[in-house]
């Protein structure tokens, strides 16, 4: 599949980039009354943007679009579960390898989703049946 | 104490006996005492600067209000040192934690490409966390201890190849959240100062 050879990684600047995007998300769970859930989610879809970002090459892909909505179904038992604690003895650093683990995941999904339906679309390519 | 436009201030001023003269050019001669010019330029500043009236019964005039106003004097003084110290508490104790957010964003921009970048957020990550270990309560610190460790591992996962890849993404993101979360923390710390917990 060619898209795989653009794949992008997002760099720190998308790091402050995407952390802007979703503050809005921040600001709702803030005015909800649940910021500890809202510093969860707010991070999780930091790194959703980041995937996003990644594979943005496969953007005009329904079926990319569709893996990104299962995907982000995904981080809800995190948010629900895991509020992030608000005493100085934790650190959201100590949540780097969750994230890196998370990163991981995602990317991996949709880069199996991205195979699958690459050998999909060249089983149905007219070259192919012909 | 009343103020108003082109009032004759009495008591103070009662000397000039023009009931038509403007607050604003009151001049204290006369018996007054010096500390009373000190004491009308207090009121004018209170009153915004507008002419102040005392009338000839009230001398020496009631203090105006304490509590209110930005020139308030003595117990909004303990107020206002009661903030700079609970402000300042608060900032001593999340303060490495704040400056090392702030590092942590900064690494992102380090020059040097993605190694160095993960390299020095890995490291600011470990320093923050060794942080939290020595500020932190026994549970605390096992759990800081235990990231720790993890963050350690961090750099093994370079060479698993997408992981270094992405830490100067979500280094620059934690940071971001992790600042967010430590200011929040400080203003909880102030506050609970000021209640007087």
């Amino acid at each position: 599949m060619t898209e795989q050879n653009h794949v992008q990684f997002p760099n720190a600047k998308w790091g402050l980039l995407a952390m802007l995007y979703s503050l809005p998300v921040l600001i709702l769970f803030a005015l909800l009354g649940d910021f500890r859930r809202g510093l969860t989610a707010w991070i999780c879809t930091g790194i959703l943007i980041g995937i996003v970002k990644t594979y943005w090459s496969l953007s005009k892909h329904v079926w990319f679009w569709a893996t990104i909505a299962a995907l982000a179904a995904l981080q809800v038992p995190f948010v629900i579960f895991f509020p992030i604690p608000m005493t100085r003895s934790f650190t959201v650093w100590e949540l780097l390898p969750v994230a890196v683990l998370d990163f991981g995941v995602m990317y991996g999904c949709i880069r199996l989703v991205a195979k699958a339906m690459s050998r999909g679309d060249a089983a149905n390519s007219p070259n192919l049946r012909s | 104490m009343m103020k108003g436009k082109n009032v004759p201030l009495r008591g103070i001023a009662d000397s000039t006996k023009n009931e038509s003269a403007p607050a604003a050019c009151i001049t204290v001669n006369g018996g007054a005492p010096p500390q009373i010019g000190l004491i009308l330029e207090l009121y004018m500043d209170l009153a915004g600067g507008a002419p102040v009236v005392v009338p000839n019964d009230m001398w020496p005039p009631p203090l105006p209000p304490l509590n209110h106003g930005p020139l308030s004097i003595a117990p909004n003084n303990g107020q206002l040192s009661k903030q700079t110290q609970c402000a300042e508490q608060a900032l001593k104790k999340n303060g490495v934690a704040l400056g090392l957010d702030a590092a942590g964003i900064g690494a992102g921009f380090l020059p040097g490409g993605d190694l160095v970048v993960a390299g020095a957020q890995v490291g600011i990550g470990v320093a923050s966390t060794v942080n939290s270990a020595v500020g932190g309560d026994a549970t605390g610190s096992m759990t800081a201890i235990f990231g720790f460790q993890l963050s350690a591992m961090e750099p093994a996962a370079k060479w698993a190849g997408m992981g270094a890849r992405a830490i100067p993404f979500l280094g620059t993101a934690l940071s971001v959240a992790s600042t967010v979360r430590d200011v929040a923390v400080a203003y909880g710390d102030y506050q609970s100062c000021m209640a007087g917990d």
